[in-house]
């Protein structure tokens, strides 16, 4: 079988340089965009795991204090609770050496700090408990960057 | 030509449009995320105040149901299952904006709820009085967190929080139909007892009822399912400061058992209505009242209750038991300000000097009798307490 194929036919049919770098120009424009989105994706992923850890290290205390009770609180603020000191920064550990509480390894890039001011009112006494976190590495992504603090507070109220 | 310029304007023109679609929906998802972010803070903000606002309106319930002079105590001393009432909570209506970011309020109620009440016991036995009996008390909190920083209110996050907690109310001067069953200076069992005015026991104060009907049956407490708490050690009613060993202290809030002798060494005071049920009894000391409102009864169930100590007791000493056997000894001038029940007395026993029991009208104060004792927590049992 023979064909035959004219000058005129091949000036109509396909694609022109211009067009095809036209479309590899939009082809990698769309890569480009593509791996940014699974980039950015990727860091709000891991972003908000490092937010989720941090929120978990900072309601921790707040958790062991509320099941403590006011009381203990202000009976303790100057010598801390366990290893949970007062108004100082302290590393947070993967394991506490005295409650056994376990933690991720990751969360050993946060420090916490703990504050707590008595309250009363009405005969009613309570204990407003203030967590900060911050991270213990600069120029790290994190979900709490550097320079950044999460903050979580409560009060507990004494029964 | 004019067809292929076409063609590409086409593809280009798909390709924008595409692209516009992705950057929309990348740009939604990532304020989508912000969202997130802030919802989870904010339902965490409402979650605290929640609890927050549960233990206080716990530590109103608390202290309140101690007054009489509270509204909280008149609503549960005549509530009935479904019964309502707002609580006010002072410390968090001041407190919380603390919790709050600014641009941010907080809307809350706190209600409490009489969930049930039942006036008898597990073998379907009316208590004395009406008033008397146990339920399940529920604290409904809600909370709304609402945004106004763009002028208009919108509610960002909500908490709603029920907790049920058990509770008794009980008579400490244990009821009949005629009111207080303490209602003499001196009262005993045994028939054939008499003490005249030549007794070394010197006696003021009889009232008008004459308790002498039936006495040898009368029966004292016997509903234990009024009692706050039963078969209790010594050292467990230490640990729950009822006994204040460090500040003398002998805090009282309705009937508690002990299943042991127990001994009060030095001088105590008395905080509160209540009866200590305990095995037997051996005070060297005063027990003295905080209040004129405050009352204490001592009762020795299985054995005798033994004062060696000239200084004031203002109680009810009770010694009475299935086999008539209870009786109370003094060793030293006795000083009290109460009554005494016994099966009987001895007093060759007793020491040769002046004794003196003079009557303490509380014991005869049947309205004001009632105490009412909340649990921390819910057994959901109270229909087939025993």
């Amino acid at each position: 079988m023979i064909f035959y194929c004219s000058a005129d036919r091949f000036s109509r049919k396909g694609f022109s340089l211009v067009e095809a770098m036209l479309a590899t120009m939009i082809l990698g424009l769309l890569a480009i965009y593509v791996f940014t989105i699974i980039s950015e994706s990727n860091r709000g992923t891991t972003n908000a795991y490092y937010q989720y850890l941090a929120e978990q290290v900072a309601c921790e205390p707040l958790e062991v204090f509320r099941f403590l009770g006011c009381n203990a609180i202000l009976e303790n603020q100057n010598q801390g609770i366990v290893d949970y000191k007062f108004n100082e920064w302290q590393k947070v550990a993967a394991v506490s050496e005295i409650t056994g509480i376990e933690r991720p390894e990751e969360a050993t890039r946060f420090e916490r700090r703990i504050t707590a001011t008595p309250i009363e009112k009405g005969g009613i006494k309570a204990v407003m408990v203030e967590v900060n976190i911050r991270s213990s590495l600069s120029g790290n992504p994190l979900g709490v960057g550097p320079g950044q603090q999460l903050s979580r507070s409560t009060i507990i109220v004494n029964q | 030509m004019i067809e292929r310029r076409g063609s590409v304007l086409l593809l280009a023109v798909f390709i924008a449009i595409s692209l516009t679609i992705l950057s929309l929906s990348y740009f939604r998802m990532m304020r989508a995320v912000k969202t997130t972010d802030q919802r989870l803070e904010s339902q965490f903000v409402a979650r605290e105040i929640a609890l927050m606002l549960r233990e206080e309106a716990m530590a109103v319930m608390l202290r309140d149901s101690r007054d009489r002079r509270s509204q909280f105590f008149w609503f549960l001393l005549g509530a009935v299952s479904g019964a309502q009432t707002e609580m006010r909570l002072p410390l968090a209506s001041e407190k919380i904006s603390s919790l709050i970011q600014s641009g941010y309020t907080c809307e809350f109620t706190s209600r409490l709820k009489v969930v049930n009440f039942i006036n008898y016991d597990h073998k379907n036995r009316n208590y004395a009085s009406p008033k008397e009996g146990h339920g399940i008390l529920a604290i409904l909190i809600e909370v709304n967190l609402v945004d106004e920083r763009q002028g208009r209110k919108s509610v960002i996050a909500k908490e709603y929080l029920q907790t049920q907690y058990d509770y008794l109310i009980a008579s400490v001067l244990c009821l009949d139909n005629q009111g207080s069953k303490l209602c003499q200076p001196l009262m005993l069992r045994r028939d054939g007892q008499v003490l005249d005015e030549n007794s070394r026991l010197q006696i003021s104060d009889f009232g008008s009822r004459t308790s002498n009907d039936k006495l040898s049956e009368l029966e004292l407490y016997s509903r234990s399912t009024l009692w706050v708490g039963r078969n209790l050690r010594a050292s467990a009613l230490e640990r729950l400061r009822v006994i204040d060993e460090e500040q003398k202290i002998i805090r009282l809030n309705g009937i508690m058992h002990c299943a042991e002798k127990l001994t009060f060494d030095g001088d105590w005071k008395i905080d509160g209505k209540g009866v200590i049920v305990a095995d037997s009894f051996s005070i060297n000391g005063a027990l003295t009242k905080k209040t004129d409102n405050d009352f204490l009864v001592l009762y020795a169930r299985k054995g005798n209750i033994v004062l060696n100590t000239s200084e004031k007791i203002e109680a009810a000493l009770v010694a009475i038991n299935p086999s008539y056997s209870g009786t109370i000894e003094s060793k030293q001038s006795l000083n009290l300000y109460g009554m005494l029940l016994a099966d009987y007395l001895n007093l060759d026993a007793w020491s040769n000097t002046p004794h003196k029991i003079s009557f303490d009208e509380v014991c005869r104060d049947s309205e004001k009798s009632f105490q009412i004792s909340i649990s921390p927590w819910a057994n959901f049992r109270s229909g087939a307490r025993n």
